[in-house]
């Protein structure tokens, strides 16, 4: 038996072929010595995971403009927590679980909202939530309020973070307890979106989408699966904070910043709204840009350039760069003589 | 128990704050009015209308209330502009494509200004800003009083423009019904460029008084364009008196909240309203029921 | 197959993407056989850009000064290559946002390799983006306020000086100022109505929180009848200041950065009539206070320590004032001025350590002791405590308005061997209570 027909045979899913991908995952930290460029890796890990979660949102047809918010909520219920004594585990997952709690609560509120009605309520959400949180010491001291929480990296020891979830060696330096942790917190996340997305969960999401209306006459219950779409989506927001609020040193309420709300957005749409890849495509290319033009040095051209690649994307790209790598390996899968089919992506 | 005097003081900042929400909302119900387009950048184009009448007063020292015509007149141009290439080409292709395109537009215009004249904060100054009317307990600066009579007169004069003549009226037929507008002869490409335009101009407005009011800096614009589809909500979409009601008491209820409740709340406090008034009467206060 | 192949065509186009964006060859590292460096790599962090560019910008023109000047003579003598190696400034630029911070601050330690680190401009900033360096690479943070960053026991503070006021250096000289000379003036018989504006952030909480301690330990006869904060992106200061006005007090003591302070003086005067005695923090002793201010700061006070405008004090003053001025057509701040003496510092502390090496730099610093610089220091001399703090010595600036020049200068009024004049009350002045 040829190679050719072991890999037919045992290729019963396309998803083998990311086989690679996920090793290349696994051993890069080896591989690096660079840890800033590790950081970035992370950061991107990071990203791919928020970017979903707001794509998520998306494909029900719900677009935030507030994700931050439940960033934010996850990152600080998580870390309340962890500093006065949970586990990292239930800590993490508290966070996710509150934002979801939270997500619930203004999903009811916007499901009869459409588009920009439901943009400005969540917009509004993430600045109500800077002033929830600013003001939170008034009432309940130990939160901190504008402060935040500082130093987490003292309070939160990674090796503990990543040790008690029992995958990691404590052996392992920080740096790459904190790059496996995202690793396959972000494996996870692409395979929950893409199982929810191909399930009859996503094919609902898909009918609100398109035509509300249709939708409703074909028996899709409108109002529950708009709530799911919040509810999930919200999740992986905040378990998204959760773990970025340890590893990045602390959190304040910086966290539900107009940008951090709009970041998933330009990602999202630059990769290709509505795919499982599109935020996974455009966290990555949009991140690395963004990284790579702060070791230039630009700050201002930067958030400048951003601005240009968003409206040029909607005037040019409106599907993102999806299509475009999908057309660029087809052309030259048919030079080398190989028709491609659909990618999972 | 505040002084009678201070809460009068507290009433006209926040009159006046609303005065800067009032034609904000006024020109974006205006636009969304004839294009149904959503523009979450309008707090930009005010941000260029401050700027640019800060150009002009920096360099000729004019009386900046003169200067706001000017800028009104090169802002609205600007407007034109981005509608006839920007909003045109994505109208129709769903709302979402409208937003985006407009977060994009907040960060090319708000970066670009802070790369072109830096992010420290201006501030214009009129021939009146030390002169007050003196009431005895109360003293009220003359800028204020201004900036009352200037939003009334613009509010005035466009009633007048809408309707008295044949474009005004050319406009509010688009704006009612674009089938039948086009039937009777109205090009609705030059509606949108005008409503662009106007709606543009009244930012501008806006943009020269807050300016001539509070210092600014590139960054003033962003959350007070979002504050002013909060309004138009709120006083419900498509009626100019809501905009203007629910516009005053914006700037009425953020003052007090300052005042009774502190700073923290200022923005925060817009959009629970903004929430109470979707959950009780998601028409907004003066909206028809569709 | 034909998937597997496409899937793989993908995945090598990612890794490209990966590979062309970020990644660069590994820094050398020492080897056995002694090469003399090119450099010494010192970074620089500042808010280059965002709400505090104009401070940020004056500590980045201070610290290129202090390197050109030492790397005129050839820079700092290095025994371990027995050589004078020039200085390299990489500059971190923080936005002043504390998440750009630390990206910043990681890049200049991983990346850039930097032997120390120098700046550090608002509390909430710095003590987000001092955790990287923790026990790795010295930092002399010149430029944040709160004492928590030398004091923080959340992390290891061996690495960390403080070459800065902290918030307890200069909530006591000001409130004592309160006591000791306006008190006497407007309530001589009664407690003096203190009113406080601050930024609510690290830098506006620490300094409330030491003031309030410091009165009530103290027992001071200060009644504190306002305490406002604002956002930091706040720009309208009426409703605030009218409630300030309604407790009627008889000074306004604000905790802010130079454009939300410049407002409050101006607002404050001008818009609401609330004629009073301001007094603003060291943090903004900048050109720009000046400039926004303009005849607004007639007879208001500034808390400082470092004086460029007023009458000269130090025999330093001058040389630097001109060359600063003669590089960048400006006027220096005070934040630039603690930047520059910073970069002295560790120049200094590397040629006594004799190596590059991030520890022996880290002790040498520990163990300075030299003659005050540009900021003066009680008893004279450059050392730090065992917080790792030094005892600046805490100016109080009455500022004037000269009508023909057109310009807002200041004079000390404290301290005693310093002031040129006594503190006298503004021309419109109105007693509060």
């Amino acid at each position: 038996m040829g190679v050719k027909e072991l890999v037919r045979k045992y290729a019963v899913s396309p998803f083998l072929a990311y086989i690679p991908l996920v090793i290349i995952g696994l051993i890069l930290p080896l591989a690096i010595t660079d840890d800033f460029f590790i950081r970035i890796i992370v950061l991107t890990f990071f990203y791919i995971m928020y970017s979903s979660s707001w794509n998520l949102l998306a494909y029900s047809g719900q677009a935030s403009l507030g994700h931050a918010a439940f960033l934010g909520i996850g990152g600080f219920a998580s870390t309340i927590l962890i500093i006065n004594g949970a586990s990292p585990v239930v800590g993490v997952l508290t966070g996710a679980l509150t934002a979801s709690l939270v997500g619930l609560f203004l999903g009811i509120i916007c499901v009869r909202l459409k588009e920009w009605f439901l943009g400005l309520v969540t917009f509004g959400f993430a600045i109500i939530m800077v002033a929830i949180v600013n003001e939170s010491s008034v009432f309940i001291e130990a939160l901190n309020g504008a402060l935040g929480f500082i130093g987490l990296s003292g309070s939160i020891d990674p090796h503990i973070f990543g040790g008690s979830l029992g995958i990691f060696s404590p052996d392992l330096v920080p740096r790459d307890q904190y790059y496996y942790l995202f690793f396959f917190a972000m494996m996870a996340t692409i395979l929950a979106t893409h199982l929810i997305i191909k399930s009859k969960i996503g094919f609902a999401f898909a009918a609100i989408r398109e035509n509300q209306i249709e939708a409703a006459m074909m028996g899709v219950d409108i109002t529950k699966y708009k709530l799911i779409a919040f509810i999930i989506s919200t999740f992986i927001a905040g378990f998204a904070g959760a773990l970025f609020a340890p590893y990045n040193y602390f959190i304040n309420p910086e966290m539900f910043s107009v940008h951090n709300s709009f970041m998933p957005i330009i990602m999202t749409i630059s990769g290709g709204i509505g795919t499982i890849g599109g935020p996974v495509i455009g966290a990555l290319t949009i991140n690395l840009i963004w990284e790579q033009m702060g070791l230039w040095g630009m700050s201002i051209d930067r958030l400048l350039i951003l601005g240009v690649i968003l409206v040029l994307e909607i005037l040019f790209l409106p599907k993102g760069l999806m299509p475009l790598i999908k057309k660029v390996i087809n052309r030259i899968s048919k030079v080398m003589g190989l028709t491609s089919r659909d990618m999972p992506l | 128990m505040a002084e009678i005097t201070t809460l009068i003081q507290i009433f006209i900042w926040g009159l006046t704050a609303g005065c800067i929400y009032v034609l904000m909302a006024v020109g974006l119900n205006m636009i969304f009015g004839v294009m149904k387009v959503v523009n979450f950048a309008h707090g930009e184009i005010m941000m260029l209308g401050a700027f640019t009448s800060f150009w002009v007063y920096n360099y000729t020292g004019i009386n900046p209330y003169f200067i706001m015509f000017i800028s009104m007149i090169v802002v609205g141009i600007f407007g034109v502009i981005i509608e006839r290439y920007g909003f045109r080409k994505v109208l129709g292709t769903g709302k979402l494509n409208e937003i985006f395109l407009s977060l994009g537009l907040i960060y090319i215009i708000q970066n670009l200004s802070v790369k072109l004249w830096t992010d420290d904060i201006r501030k214009i100054n009129s021939p009146f800003s030390s002169m007050t009317l003196d009431l005895g307990m109360l003293n009220i600066t003359y800028d204020r009083l201004i900036a009352i009579g200037f939003t009334a007169l613009i509010l005035i004069s466009l009633y007048l423009f809408l309707t008295k003549t044949d474009v005004g009226r050319a406009l509010r037929a688009t704006s009612q019904n674009h089938e039948a507008a086009m039937l009777m002869g109205v090009n609705v490409n030059h509606m949108y460029m005008l409503s662009f335009g106007i709606g543009s101009a009244l930012a501008a407005a806006a943009g020269t008084i807050a300016a001539i009011l509070t210092p600014f800096n590139p960054y003033m614009g962003t959350i007070s364009g979002i504050m002013a589809f909060t309004v138009i909500i709120i006083g419900g979409l498509g009626s100019i008196p809501g905009a203007i009601i629910a516009g005053l008491m914006l700037g009425l209820v953020q003052n007090f909240t300052i005042f009774y409740f502190g700073g923290a709340w200022k923005d925060a406090v817009a959009f629970v309203l903004l929430i109470i008034v979707l959950i009780i009467k998601p028409t907004g206060l003066f909206g028809e029921e569709h | 197959m034909k998937n597997v192949k496409g899937n793989i065509l993908i995945i090598l186009l990612i890794l490209a993407a990966i590979i062309s964006a970020g990644c660069t060859a590994p820094s050398d590292e020492v080897s056995d056989k002694i090469v003399v460096p090119n450099s010494i790599k010192i970074g620089l962090v500042a808010p280059l850009s965002g709400g505090a560019s104009s401070t940020g910008n004056d500590m980045k023109q201070a610290a290129i000064l202090a390197v050109e000047e030492i790397n005129a003579n050839g820079g700092v003598f290095v025994k371990k290559y027995d050589a004078k190696i020039p200085l390299e400034l990489v500059e971190g630029d923080t936005q002043t946002s504390p998440t750009e911070g630390v990206t910043a601050v990681e890049r200049l330690i991983s990346r850039d390799n930097v032997v120390v680190l120098v700046g550090g401009f608002s509390s909430g900033v710095t003590l987000a983006n001092q955790v990287p360096a923790v026990g790795k690479v010295p930092y002399v943070i010149t430029g944040a306020s709160s004492s928590q960053v030398t004091r923080r026991t959340d992390i290891n503070t061996s690495y960390f000086y403080h070459y800065c006021s902290t918030t307890d250096d200069y909530s006591q000289p000001i409130l004592q100022f309160f006591v000791d000379e306006l008190k006497p003036l407007v309530a001589a018989d009664r407690d003096l109505k203190l009113a406080l504006i601050y930024r609510d952030d690290a830098y506006g909480k620490g300094v409330i929180e030491s003031s309030i301690a410091y009165i009530e330990d103290n027992d001071l006869p200060i009644e504190l009848v306002a305490q406002e904060k604002y956002p930091g992106a706040e720009t309208d200061f009426h409703a605030y200041l009218t409630k300030i006005a309604d407790a009627k007090p008889d000074a306004v003591y604000t905790v802010g950065f130079v454009q939300d302070t410049a407002s409050i003086y101006i607002q404050g005067q001008r818009d609401v009539g609330l004629n009073t005695v301001y007094m603003a923090v060291e943090c903004n002793e900048d050109p720009a206070f000046y400039d926004l201010l303009g005849e607004w700061g007639d007879g208001q006070l500034l808390e400082s320590k470092f004086a460029p405008y007023a009458p000269e004090y130090t025999e330093m003053m001058k040389p630097y004032k001109d060359a600063y001025l003669a590089k960048w057509g400006v006027m220096p701040g005070m934040m630039g001025a603690d930047t520059y003496d910073g970069i002295y510092l560790v120049a200094s502390a590397i040629e006594r350590a004799g190596t590059l090496d991030r520890s022996d730099v880290n002790n040498a610093i520990k163990q300075t002791n030299e003659p005050e610089k540009l900021i003066l220091m009680e008893g004279g001399n450059i050392a730090f405590d065992e917080y790792n703090e030094i005892s600046p010595r805490i100016f109080i600036e009455q500022m004037f308005w000269n009508n023909e020049t057109e310009e807002l200068i200041p004079v000390l009024v404290l301290p005693e061997d310093l002031k040129s004049q006594d503190f006298v009350l503004p021309d419109k002045y109105e007693i509060g209570g």
